[in-house]
């Protein structure tokens, strides 16, 4: 569950955010190019600071204007597809995703925040502590077995690469996993932004436009694969797009962004 | 005295003094790239003044401020260990004038690398120390790499400033350029001439290697031509990866026909 309302001037538009994604849907941001969806997303992740608002992911308050709090990207545990990928050229696929698991753990002390039985409540999987990883790696049919045992922090690159190997044979490229990104297909670069945004088990997963740079066949290959996954991983959902007919083969619902207004009800 | 003298000091001085430049230039450089900083441009013009110092003022401020009567010299003196006339004084002055390099190459570099490598990073719950040790340093490091044999090259050819701090002592300050002017000056033409032609091989090595950096980039690699070089794969992958993955084993080094 995410609620996001909040309000952030940019040079060239006022962005103005008011809804929420209740737990495990998918709301897509529709919209068009410059309308201010990724900027959107961007704040949500933490990546950008809004000027005034609030933020809250699973119930936990990560951003509010008037109680100063802004908690960083690293603590928000928020899955991030990138639209280029944005997967670091230099690392193999599995590196690429071994690297995203030496991460510390938890990974979200943000869940300390008062709202964890709420969160217990809503049966959030992604909960921060042992249990909750055992929880995600279920889902993931194997992959990620015994993170619950492991704290990430002391995992070597053998460990990480070992736990990273179940979430590419997930995605369908583990044969790829000594490439490096330039050297897989715009689907298989998107598998892996996929494999390495879900290995960190997030709360929420953010997807700005994930399939635009894809030929149309590919895309709704690709499509197909995103609600197959969608049968395991629950997390809420927030998906930029700017095709009409993507946000609505994908999206519970549709929000539409028309110069920087994502108000629900408007 | 044997004329490789010069040689060995000069490389033992630009070697001690690239190893100076290449943390402080590093450091600094990230200091100014990661956030905005309060009298930013003022800080930057101090670091990048020696660039546009002539060597000789910039050897005789050093002189002002190592020597006997100045601050830095005073501290030295009572410790016993003054600098001044010293190759360690040719040190200090070759770290002075190859730091704006350094810095100017590090900041480009550090700059250079696309943020949202960074942003994913952060995403994925990596801390900002990380992020910089295992995302953006790789991915800078071609640009580092020439700023550092740039700084490397510009600390060999000082003479200016040396002159000023270190003297022109055969023996133990006297570096390559201040040989191969005293050896000019003295008629001494062979010793002249070995030591050009040191200098040019050494020049043309750099060069190379400069060049060589700027080819590096992670342009798409050709799967076929990696299958050959099998023992290059990134290492402790190979326990991991199916068979058939070899043919990526190399991918993305993309060293060849990787200028775009």
């Amino acid at each position: 569950m995410i609620r996001a309302r909040f309000g952030k001037r940019l040079p060239a538009l006022a962005i103005e955010a008011d809804f929420r994604v209740p737990e495990s849907s998918t709301t897509v941001l529709w919209g068009e190019s410059g309308a201010g969806k990724t900027t959107i997303l961007n704040c949500i992740a933490g990546l950008l600071e809004p000027d005034s608002g609030e933020i809250s992911i699973g119930g936990c308050e990560v951003y509010s204007s008037e109680r100063g709090v802004n908690e960083t990207p690293q603590a928000r545990g928020v899955g991030y597809v990138f639209q280029q990928g944005a997967l670091f050229p230099h690392l193999t696929a599995l590196d690429n995703v071994a690297l995203a698991l030496r991460g510390p753990s938890p990974r979200w002390p943000a869940l300390a925040c008062g709202a964890l039985p709420a969160l217990a409540a809503m049966g959030s999987g992604a909960v921060g502590n042992g249990a909750g990883r055992a929880g995600g790696a279920g889902r993931a049919g194997g992959a990620g077995r015994g993170l619950a045992a492991l704290p990430r922090q002391r995992l070597s690159a053998r460990e990480a690469r070992e736990l990273a190997l179940p979430w590419l044979e997930r995605l369908g490229i583990a044969h790829l996993a000594r490439r490096r990104p330039a050297a897989l297909s715009g689907g298989e670069r998107q598998r892996l932004a996929f494999a390495r945004a879900l290995a960190v088990e997030p709360r929420i997963l953010l997807l700005d436009e994930p399939w635009s740079a894809l030929d149309r066949r590919t895309r709704s290959a690709m499509h197909g694969e995103f609600l197959a996954l969608r049968e395991e991983f629950t997390m809420s959902v927030i998906l930029v797009s700017h095709d009409r007919s993507e946000a609505e083969l994908l999206g519970d619902r549709i929000l539409e962004v028309a110069e920087g207004r994502a108000v629900e009800g408007a | 005295m044997s004329p490789w003298q010069p040689v060995l000091l000069s490389l033992r001085v630009a070697s001690i003094a690239t190893l100076f430049t290449f943390a402080v230039g590093l450091f600094l450089a990230r200091a100014m790239t990661r956030k905005k900083r309060a009298l930013a441009g003022l800080w930057e013009a101090l670091i990048l003044m020696p660039m546009v110092l002539p060597p000789t003022i910039l050897g005789y401020l050093l002189l002002l401020f190592f020597g006997k009567h100045g601050p830095a010299g005073i501290i030295l003196d009572r410790l016993g260990s003054p600098v001044i006339f010293t190759w360690v004084a040719a040190v200090i002055a070759s770290v002075v004038v190859s730091l704006p390099l350094m810095y100017q190459s590090c900041k480009a570099a550090l700059r250079g690398v696309d943020a949202q490598y960074e942003n994913a990073g952060r995403t994925l719950g990596l801390g900002e120390r990380r992020i910089f040790r295992r995302i953006t340093l790789p991915l800078a490091a071609p640009g580092i790499i020439s700023g550092t044999v740039l700084s490397f090259a510009r600390a060999l050819g000082e003479f200016g400033a040396t002159l000023m701090v270190a003297g022109n002592i055969p023996g133990r300050t006297q570096t390559i350029p201040l040989a191969l002017y005293s050896a000019v000056e003295g008629g001494r033409e062979a010793e002249a001439r070995l030591l050009l032609g040191v200098t040019v091989a050494l020049a043309f090595v750099l060069v190379l290697i400069v060049g060589y950096c700027e080819r590096v980039t992670f342009a798409p690699a050709v799967p076929g031509r990696a299958a050959a070089a099998p023992g290059k794969a990134p290492r402790g992958s190979a326990a991991i990866a199916p068979a058939g993955a070899g043919s990526g084993a190399k991918a993305g080094q993309g060293r060849k026909g990787g200028r775009r």
